[in-house]
């Protein structure tokens, strides 16, 4: 996988603020220092929480066709088991939870509701389309009835390509949303 | 062909209702008779067909068939009723009072094909209420959500 996680850029400064560490304002004791460094980071409250948030996911299950099978259900099971990265809760209501998975194809008359579904979860919250229907419409854009790729609706931080795709790319898919919600450099490029 | 208790039967109604055919692979009856046949394959102990299985219809460019599947718990018998209506004035009594589980299936067939059933409240129920047209037909015609 070419992920990129952080350029060399962000590397060099985050090395530039730990060789600044608050400690050495106090002592120059070596060892003081060190242990500091080791257990002491100084970060803000937000980055904190985002660690938090990144693993432990309440995932929504908007599971509207096949796409369910294989990214609700299968990460639920022991073969995959979504809960070892903290993303074992699935709830059935937007209120608890944190991160939309549309699994599946939305046609016009759900359309309303997926918004209104959407706009029930609290902040902050993340949208996954999950499979071709959910990202474009799939095989069924020219018909009458389906809504052209869920992010027409909402806004779609991760996007799953498959048909339907299967358990592992679900959770690399959370584990790219985990990289992003942590404020890690995340870019997939496949030229 | 229906199973032989329902064919006798069906002979012995045959005077009541004029427009009954009984073909290979269904039986044929005309709208005005429908309710009457119906009512007749429903409450017939040797037919007692309780239950629909299973209400559809077709576009055949010039004329609308509505279908029914019957099927008798008591006997264990099956039953194909058609019923052809012009495309012009696609009307139909409703089997509802008869069958309750024709409810659902009615609003189906009239929102994707526009047939209406009269006696009862026609509303759709796949698609939502400001929709245009009825997309199962033949000469329906839409535009597709692909972004050129």
């Amino acid at each position: 996988m070419d992920v990129i996680k952080g350029s060399e850029k962000e590397v060099a400064r985050e090395s530039k603020i730990k060789e600044g560490h608050a400690i050495e304002r106090l002592t120059t004791d070596r060892v003081v220092v060190e242990e500091a460094r080791r257990l002491i980071h100084i970060a803000p409250l937000e980055k904190v929480l985002n660690l938090a948030r990144g693993y432990s996911f309440w995932p929504f299950g908007f599971g509207l066709a096949c796409c369910a099978i294989e990214g609700l259900m299968g990460p639920n099971d022991p073969r995959f088991d979504w809960s070892r990265f903290g993303y074992e809760p699935l709830r059935n209501s937007p209120r608890q939870s944190d991160v939309m998975i549309v699994a599946g194809t939305v046609t016009r008359k759900m359309a309303p509701f997926l918004v209104r579904l959407y706009e029930q979860m609290s902040q902050p919250k993340w949208v996954i389309a999950m499979g071709s229907c959910a990202i474009a419409g799939g095989p069924f854009v020219d018909s009458y009835y389906v809504v052209p790729g869920v992010d027409k609706l909402v806004p779609v931080d991760v996007y799953v390509p498959g048909c339907p795709p299967r358990p592992d790319a679900l959770l690399h898919g959370m584990l790219l949303l985990r990289d992003k919600v942590q404020g890690r450099k995340s870019v997939i490029s496949h030229a | 062909m229906p199973d032989e208790r329902v064919a006798g039967r069906l002979a012995a109604l045959a005077p009541e209702v004029p427009s009954l055919a009984v073909g290979e692979d269904a039986v044929t009856v005309a709208r005005e008779d429908l309710t009457a046949l119906m009512r007749f394959l429903k409450d017939d102990p040797e037919c007692a067909f309780d239950f629909l299985t299973n209400l559809t219809a077709t576009d055949y460019s010039d004329h609308f068939t509505v279908v029914y599947h019957l099927v008798s718990f008591v006997h264990g018998h099956l039953l194909t009723v058609k019923c052809d209506l012009p495309r012009e004035e696609p009307q139909i009594p409703t089997v509802m009072d008869i069958w309750g589980g024709a409810d659902f299936q009615e609003r189906e067939v009239f929102d994707l094909l526009g047939v209406v059933f009269t006696g009862r409240e026609n509303s759709r129920i796949l698609l939502h209420e400001g929709f245009k047209g009825h997309p199962l037909r033949k000469d329906f015609e839409w535009a597709g959500g692909r972004e050129s």
